[in-house]
């Protein structure tokens, strides 16, 4: 009984093997651009809950900002996020809208600011969508 | 079958491995720690009587798989399967159509000793792909271990895609192109390169290959069909995203009118890999086929949670539509003794009794295996196995290759099995 191959020589896999170099190479993102995460930051760059950067939250006390980057998705509160990302004033409803996120209220933590279908469900998954 | 545990380690095979396709092999742990997905030196060993009991337990199950989305479909069974009302005209329509449909991957318990059983079926959406068809299909030529090895994979997706492909060009007098799409969500590389290997095969077979994303597929409003970014329609879509994902998204009501209509978009797999990829499988096939001497032994007992029986202490809750071990339970004497985390469970749940993985413990503690079989245009067409240090497999397992009569005397003086 043939259970294999018929040629028993190593596959022929260009596209595979070029995308696999790609990745490796650090474009793997999915596109050309790494994707951009918001988090919830206090003025050092550390993740706080994203209550303090809800601009519907009562009182104030502290300076808190979304910041945007191409950071990974899921990191805990009390990372502190590399420099160079960009800083908006949670009560800024314009800059905020020009990032692409919601105008008002609070941000989830690793939202997504860019993309169309398929983020909804898979955006809560934490996995991929292979099974 | 047999696990040997100190098989031939190549030189380099981390960056060789990840050269090849497999770049999600470093798997970050919860703890920070980062480990090998793929397992180098051990590997397990079948003779070939038993890759043949196993062949023929998947031609079987894949036969019972269609009689049970006959029953199914003939009999309503829908809101039992918990199927969403939208997608059942799409569902009846591929059902009866058979249109293209590539890949599936059964999972199975399997010791050796007795007939193999069906833990799930992969239909949808399977990973482990990579691994299986090129990760060790290389290994194995390069370590020379093993006289043989269960993976007629990549022969077989290029003749799937030929046929099924053919088919449709004749039914439609247009050449399609094929555009393969993944979730930009998955960011490990695992469903990318999935799809990057799937690329080859499709276009090995002779056609056109074009990648996307799900999230740059575009509808157009004023016809209700879809287009990749450039302005191409989509003729035909593989998609390594769910359906049940993906008629709860913003244009899964126009991906499914899209469908009904002639000249429309064709979605692999197709939508009644719904009837096989939610958990409710299980039962249903359990009811048609439990009591049958032959096809039964090749299943767990099973059932819908509220039709479980009440003399049933001992058994593992799955929910219908959950992924990677999500949400899964093993309940002892009534009470949750081993549970992952998930979101999955308020679609309804079944329950299967428990069939503890059997333990090739080594050196480094205990092995579970759980063996996926491949079932490609819907024939057996190789194998690849995940194993755990625990009894539910879930995205921290480990891939391990696998050969068939393996002798040490003669595959490799290197080795000490």
């Amino acid at each position: 009984m043939a259970v294999s191959n018929r040629v028993r020589a190593a596959l022929t896999t260009t596209v595979l093997a070029t995308a696999a170099t790609g990745f490796m190479a650090g474009c793997g993102a999915g596109g050309d651009d790494d994707e951009q995460v918001a988090y919830c930051t206090d003025e050092n760059g550390e993740i706080v809950d994203e209550d303090l950067c809800d601009d519907n939250r009562g009182g104030g006390g502290g300076l808190f900002f979304l910041y945007l980057g191409g950071f990974g998705r899921g990191l805990p509160v009390g990372t502190v996020l590399p420099p160079g990302g960009t800083r908006i004033n949670p009560g800024d409803s314009a800059a905020r809208q020009r990032a692409g996120l919601p105008g008002t209220g609070k941000v989830s933590a690793g939202q997504r600011v860019s993309g169309g279908i398929g983020s909804g469900i898979g955006n809560k998954a934490g996995s991929g969508a292979g099974s | 079958m047999r696990r040997i545990e100190s098989g031939i380690v190549r030189p380099g095979w981390e960056a060789e491995i990840e050269s090849q396709g497999l770049v999600y092999n470093r798997t970050h742990l919860p703890g920070g720690e980062v480990r090998s997905y793929w397992r180098e030196g051990p590997f397990y060993d079948f003779s070939m009587a038993e890759v043949e009991e196993l062949d023929g337990a998947v031609r079987q199950l894949f036969q019972m798989c269609v009689a049970a989305g006959d029953h199914v479909v003939d009999n309503e069974l829908f809101d039992r399967l918990n199927i969403p009302p939208m997608a059942r005209p799409q569902i009846r329509r591929t059902w009866a159509e058979e249109p293209p449909s590539v890949y599936g991957r059964f999972d199975l318990r399997y010791d050796g000793e007795g007939p193999p059983k069906l833990l799930e079926f992969n239909a949808d959406t399977p990973t482990g792909l990579v691994e299986s068809a090129v990760t060790q299909w290389n290994w194995h030529l390069f370590t020379g271990q093993g006289r043989d090895q269960w993976n007629a994979l990549h022969d077989t997706l290029v003749a799937a895609w030929r046929r099924n492909l053919t088919k449709w060009e004749r039914r439609t007098g247009v050449r399609p192109r094929v555009h393969l799409a993944w979730t930009s969500e998955e960011t490990s590389g695992e469903d990318r390169m999935t799809i990057a290997y799937l690329m080859d095969t499709v276009v090995q077979a002779g056609y056109e290959a074009i990648e996307l994303v799900v999230e740059d597929i575009v509808l157009d409003s004023g016809d209700g069909r879809f287009y990749d970014p450039q302005g191409r329609h989509l003729d035909v879509v593989f998609k390594l995203y769910p359906w049940e994902w993906l008629i709860e998204d913003e244009f899964g009501a126009a991906v499914l009118a899209d469908g009904m209509r002639p000249g429309g978009t064709t979605w692999v797999e197709p939508a009644y890999k719904m009837l096989w990829s939610t958990k409710a499988l299980l039962p249903v096939l359990w009811q048609l086929f439990g009591s049958d001497p032959v096809l039964g032994q090749y299943l767990l007992p099973a059932y819908f949670a509220d039709e479980m029986p009440s003399t049933w202490q001992t058994y593992v809750r799955k929910p219908l539509w959950g992924r990677e071990g999500a949400n899964v339970a093993i309940v002892r004497d009534g009470g949750v003794t081993t549970q992952l985390p998930g979101r999955y469970g308020t679609e309804g749940f079944v329950v299967q009794e428990f069939a503890p993985l059997p333990d090739f413990a080594g050196v480094d503690g205990p092995h579970h295996p759980v063996l996926g079989a491949w079932v490609v245009d819907g024939e057996p067409a190789g194998l690849g196995i995940r194993e755990s240090d625990g009894l539910i497999t879930d995205n921290l397992s480990f891939f391990v290759p696998h050969t068939i009569d393996f002798a040490p005397e003669r595959d490799g003086r290197r080795t000490a099995p």
